[in-house]
């Protein structure tokens, strides 16, 4: 017997029984599975609160009078900034990898759980408390703060700079102080898991492409958060104690100096923004893995160009912690350090270039079935397209001298970052739906889903481009300006604002096909869609340690599909090396 | 069904995106500095590549999922080309990078180079929720400042110190900001609370007010203004008398709507050596679209007599603040005025003398 | 029918068996199978040590972003007033290095099969570590009694600020290394005993060298 067995005995021990009582089982659970879908219960309670302040501020820019708003100035900044705040952390950043990537990573690779299930629950249970400190602000004196989801000091940083900055600002920077706990410790998770709980034969580059999108993902939440976490550190002190960080000397508020030295505003958006744009690729990574995943399934190919999608995904997670700069041309930083940021930037575009190629060449003389699933992952590809084909304007400093905080930025990181990744979510939802919860998800229902939300998505960002370029400020809650008297901005606003309220209804329909399939879909078998992957040799939904006991062995690659000479069009990674010699080398 | 959906969808959406940047409907206002040329046209060079991108992803998308829709073929085994990886990664890579150092030159000229020394400089102060501008007067220098001056019941909203300073007696702080022609003109943007931002559409100049920091922005405004027409059978004498309805016909036949309250305006300076400066200010108002009752916004053009031919240039612009400050942020505005180099000297000259006399 | 082995008896790799581990020999150990395809699911000495090197990785990322938010603070501003470092600093540092040591020697007693010799370094370890801690606690009494404020200058702000992330970083090292010592009489064999006294040794370390860095920071920073 091994020395090392007992610690391997006593560490088994808490993973591989299955807790009887209600509330072990639900709710303080350590099962991955079931902290997975906490995590995606709380994107959802998320995305409504989120969606439905969106369709508050869109009614008050139809309607707006300067007589009767539908919402004062006031509110309708902290709609937005609330708005903003809720979706990126609480959803963009929970569902995919909170909530896929806690289900299926471990599946994905063959393993009975993650590497340490406690933390796994700690960071679910850290994340909704940082949820609810965020939601307390709209109950505090003075509700929530105005000054966006980027937070800038001196708007954030002092109490007296406008209306409502008082608790509930300091609330938003607690909640996401909080928030990058939670995700350092699920980061931390994943990546452990990843690196040591991989299932024989399962070598890194026979991972799903999912499975690399949660892991590099995973990679990138733990370097960025921590800064994050430094600068809210910063902008709390200077809230609460007086310091001067951010906050320069020579500041008046109500014609009176306050008392603050030499700080600068500039430290924050430096510090915002090592983690800010990070965090984009924190929400869309996954999307592009999952997305990947589901091409490959329903195209009946194997990935085109898996090595260079992999190498793709890892370098957009390396080069995305040199562009935060981009943020910042107009901001008064060096105009020299913008002209090296800028060309870092445009670099980016070459990883993402490659993958929309390979994701054309995975379709490329396939056998495309069209499930909800697939229209969903097409539509990603189309949106991730037409979103990142706006980033080169706003990566160039000179091209951004124009579009900086117009409605041009607004509907660029909505598109690629905001309805991209809920398309890619909406999509894993329903791909593995069938393996969560047994049953499949109604299909006439999800593409009715599709086909609203698809033409409405687009009918919302493709005019605020248009704005964008009419020079149209973002964050405004009227219309005090002689060129925003355009009556096309009226028309533009209300068209935007009917198109809006058709994508968020048609979210309902979504939200309610999930929990009625739970109760009421058909009954789905172990492998619904004919897939390779791991997940799909389990039970469905699994067992709790995922394999009932058994160990799988891995033998082939992540995408055998359509394999010449096989028996069926797919081969498992789990099937014997002997299922097909010509895809064994792979 | 869904892939032939799926098409329509796609070509539907390339033509309603595309076609209307090539009608040129939908496209930035008229940019007037010599700047903005160059700027303009990196967007459109930009926009010609990334719209054909668009397109041809776009197109090749639909073209997959209509081609190989599910019809009981099967599909082909392959894990890649090497050259279509290869291709994607060099040709996306000389594109992006190359359409980025195209656009360098732009940057550089406005923000690497030394600023002319001859450039007229205007102190530029956001404050939550208005502009207020500087400018150094007779003796050519800005006075001292200190945020402990400031009284904003004694509108000295940017703490300028009139009492000890000799070179502030003279600095002229106004709420429009006047921007001499043909001039090298440096922007000095600060702001005394939270970050504001300098955006003026037409001169294609945004950039951050940052408490705490001076950022230089240099522009020239060098175009033949908007708007530029002539007013036949108008003479001095019925621009004197003010008489709008003289000049009405003429302004709505190219498209600006005269309002009953639009109203000419005289302007006379004295220039160097006794010359005289003369224009009409001619201004009209758009009543807005969402408070035609309170709200109007002026639009304002200059008359000039060009050798007796009576000349019509757009003159007035909008400042706008383009970071949120807080609630009001969306109110925050200044007029600005495109004036001759003749005229603002004497402007200028005028207005120090009567601030000097005042402090 | 997709293939799954039995549940047969895991493959367990020697604990110390060197390899493609993590850190050094001494500490990393685990790995061993060297097989990059995967291979046998590895000992959860291996996980744990990849966690906690994982996990040092944003704690580094924090400092940094502290450290780097100190030298750019400092290049920006003209109020700048450079803190004299308290002479208790030093006194304090000799504490840490000590502590460090000791567990190191406390650890390696306990590789050797020495648990009463381990007990002891281990505690002189802790307890010199507390000693720090209070140390630090004395530096910022005194410092408030010179009229050193939190807020009176960026300079002490951050003084104040990366002292006391440390000492909240470090006292989570004394949680483990008291979990070290009160776990001993619980765990079954000295090899798990000797993974936590590894793993919170290697902590501890850890934050020794953070703290040098922080040292160098204030003293050359400028």
């Amino acid at each position: 017997m091994s020395v090392a067995h007992d610690v391997e005995e006593e560490h088994e021990v808490h993973v591989h029984q299955e807790p009887k009582e209600f509330i072990w089982k639900y709710i303080f659970s350590t099962d991955h599975k079931v902290i997975g879908k906490q995590y995606f219960l709380l994107a959802i309670v998320a995305v409504v609160i989120g969606l439905g302040l969106s369709l508050a501020f869109r009614y008050h820019l139809a309607t707006y009078t300067p007589q009767g708003m539908f919402l004062n100035p006031d509110h309708y900044l902290q709609a937005v900034t609330m708005h903003g705040t809720i979706l990126v952390f609480m959803v963009l950043t929970t569902a995919p990898l909170g909530g896929f990537g806690n289900y299926f990573l471990p599946i994905q690779i063959g393993a009975v759980d993650m590497a340490f299930p406690r933390l796994n629950m700690l960071s679910f249970w850290l994340t909704l408390l940082s949820f609810l400190v965020l939601i307390a602000a709209f109950v505090v004196p003075g509700g929530p703060p105005v000054s966006g989801w980027t937070g800038y000091p001196p708007l954030s940083a002092i109490n007296s700079a406008t209306p409502g900055m008082g608790l509930g600002q300091t609330l938003w920077v607690g909640s996401i102080a909080i928030f990058c706990l939670a995700s350092l410790v699920g980061a931390i998770n994943f990546i452990v898991t990843t690196l040591d709980l991989r299932a024989r034969g399962m070598s890194l580059m026979r991972m799903p492409l999912s499975t690399w999108a949660w892991f590099i993902t995973a990679i990138i939440a733990l370097l960025s958060f921590a800064v994050l976490f430094a600068g809210g550190l910063l902008l709390i002190l200077d809230r609460e104690l007086g310091t001067s960080f951010y906050i320069p000397a020579g500041v008046v508020f109500g014609a009176k100096e306050l008392n603050h030295k030499g700080g600068s505003p500039l430290l924050y958006q430096h510090l915002f923004w090592f983690f800010g744009h990070p965090e984009v690729y924190i929400a869309i990574l996954p999307g592009m893995g999952i997305v990947s995943h589901i091409l490959a399934n329903f195209a009946r190919k194997p990935i085109f160009g898996y090595n260079a999608m992999v190498y793709a995904i890892a370098a957009i997670g390396v080069i995305g912690f040199f562009v935060w700069g981009h943020h910042m041309f107009q901001s008064g930083m060096s105009p020299y350090v913008a002209v090296a940021f800028s060309i870092l930037t445009m670099t980016i575009g070459v990883p993402s270039a490659i993958k929309t190629f390979n994701w054309l060449g995975t379709l490329w003389k396939g056998n495309i079935e069209f499930t909800s699933a697939m229209l969903f992952a097409l539509g990603f590809v189309s949106l991730f397209v037409s979103g990142g084909i706006s980033g080169i304007f706003l990566g160039q400093n000179a091209v951004d001298i124009y579009f900086h905080d117009t409605y041009f930025v607004v509907a660029h990181f909505h598109l690629i970052m905001g309805v991209a990744a809920m398309f890619s979510i909406a999509a894993g939802t329903y791909y593995w739906f069938p393996k969560m919860f047994g049953r499949y998800m109604n299909e006439p229902l999800g593409k009715l889903h599709f086909w609203l939300t698809f033409v409405s998505v687009y009918s919302v960002f493709i005019p605020m481009h248009i704005m964008g370029l009419w020079g149209h400020p973002r964050r405004y809650a009227g219309f005090e300006y002689a060129f925003l008297n355009d009556p096309m901005i009226p028309s533009m606003h209300n068209m935007i604002t009917a198109a809006a309220f058709v994508a968020v209804l048609a979210q309902l329909l979504f939200i309610f096909n999930y929990f009625w399939s739970m109760y009421k879909g058909a009954v789905a078998p172990e492998n619904p869609w004919n897939g390779t992957s791991l997940e799909w040799i389990t039970a469905s939904p699994p067992a709790f340690d995922n394999f009932g006991g058994k160990e799988p062995v891995v033998n082939h690659g992540a995408y055998e599909y359509s394999v010449p000479g096989a028996e069926k069009d797919y081969i498992m990674q789990t099937d014997p090396p002997e299922a097909a010699p010509h895809a064994a080398a792979h | 069904m869904q892939p032939l959906a799926l098409v329509v969808a796609l070509v539907v959406l390339v033509l309603g995106t595309v076609v209307p940047f090539f009608t040129r409907q939908h496209l930035m206002p008229e940019m007037i500095t010599s700047h903005g040329g160059t700027i303009d046209n990196q967007i459109y060079i930009t926009m010609f590549i990334t719209g054909a991108i668009f397109a041809l992803a776009q197109f090749a998308l639909a073209y997959m999922v209509f081609r190989y829709q599910a019809k009981g073929q099967k599909a082909t085994y392959v894990h890649g080309i090497w050259w279509v990886e290869v291709g994607s990664i060099v040709s996306s890579g000389i594109l992006f990078i190359g359409l980025n150092l195209m656009g360098q030159g732009v940057w550089a000229n406005m923000h690497l180079k030394e600023p002319s020394r001859q450039a007229t400089e205007i102190e530029v102060n956001g404050q939550q929720f208005k502009w207020y501008f500087r400018y150094a007067g007779n003796d050519g220098i800005f006075g001292d400042r200190s945020a402990k001056l400031v009284d904003d019941a004694s509108q000295n909203f940017m703490g300028v110190d009139y009492e000890n300073d000799k070179y502030a007696k003279d600095d002229v702080v106004e709420a429009a900001i006047k921007v001499p022609f043909d001039r090298d003109v440096v922007v000095r943007l600060r702001s005394r609370d939270v970050i504001h931002d300098f955006f003026v559409r037409e001169l294609r100049v945004k950039n951050d007010a940052v408490p705490g920091l001076e950022v230089k922005i240099p522009f020239r405004v060098d175009k033949e203004r908007m708007y530029k027409f002539d007013l036949s059978g108008v003479t001095a004498a019925t621009l004197d008398a003010k008489d709008v309805s003289a000049v009405k016909g003429a302004f709505e036949s190219h498209g600006i709507k005269v309002t009953d309250n639009a109203e000419i305006t005289p302007i006379e300076f004295k220039g160097a050596g006794g010359k005289v400066i003369k224009r009409w200010e001619f201004k009209t108002y758009a009543y807005s679209l969402y408070d035609p009752v309170n709200k109007f916004w002026p639009l304002t053009y200059s008359i000039f007599d060009e050798g007796g031919v009576m000349k019509v240039y757009k003159t007035g612009y909008e400042v706008v603040c383009a970071e949120l400050c807080g609630n009001g942020h969306y109110t925050m505005r200044a007029e600005m005025e495109v004036v001759s180099g003749e005229e603002f000297d004497a402007w200028l000259a005028k207005r120090s003398e009567e601030c000097k006399s005042y402090h | 029918m997709p293939l799954l082995t039995e549940p047969g008896k895991r493959v367990a790799p020697a604990v110390s068996g060197g390899g493609p581990g993590i850190g050094n020999a001494g500490y990393g150990g685990g790995g061993g199978d060297g097989d990059g395809a995967g291979g046998a699911r590895r000992l959860p000495r291996r996980m744990y040590f990849t966690g906690l090197l994982v996990a040092l990785a944003p704690i580094m990322m924090l400092f940094a972003a502290l450290a780097s938010s100190y030298i750019v603070r400092q290049g920006l501003s003209k109020d700048w007033e450079m803190l004299q470092l308290p002479p208790m600093l030093w006194v304090n540092t000799l504490f840490l290095l000590a502590s460090s040591a000791a567990l190191e020697l406390g650890r390696r007693r306990l590789k050797d099969g020495q648990a009463k010799s381990f007990n002891s370094w281990w505690a002189a370890g802790t307890v010199l570590g507390l000693v720090f801690v209070a140390g630090q606690g004395l530096v910022w009494w005194q410092l408030k009694q010179q009229g050193v404020y939190f807020t009176d200058n960026p300079s002490h702000s951050f003084f104040y600020l990366l002292t006391i992330t440390h000492a909240v970083h470090l006292l989570g090292g004394v949680a483990a290394l008291l979990w070290v010592m009160t776990g001993v009489g619980r765990l079954a064999t000295p090899e798990g005993k000797s993974l936590r006294a590894d793993l919170a040794a290697f902590y501890w370390h850890f934050m020794d060298g953070i703290w040098i860095f922080l040292v160098l920071l204030f003293l050359f920073g400028r």
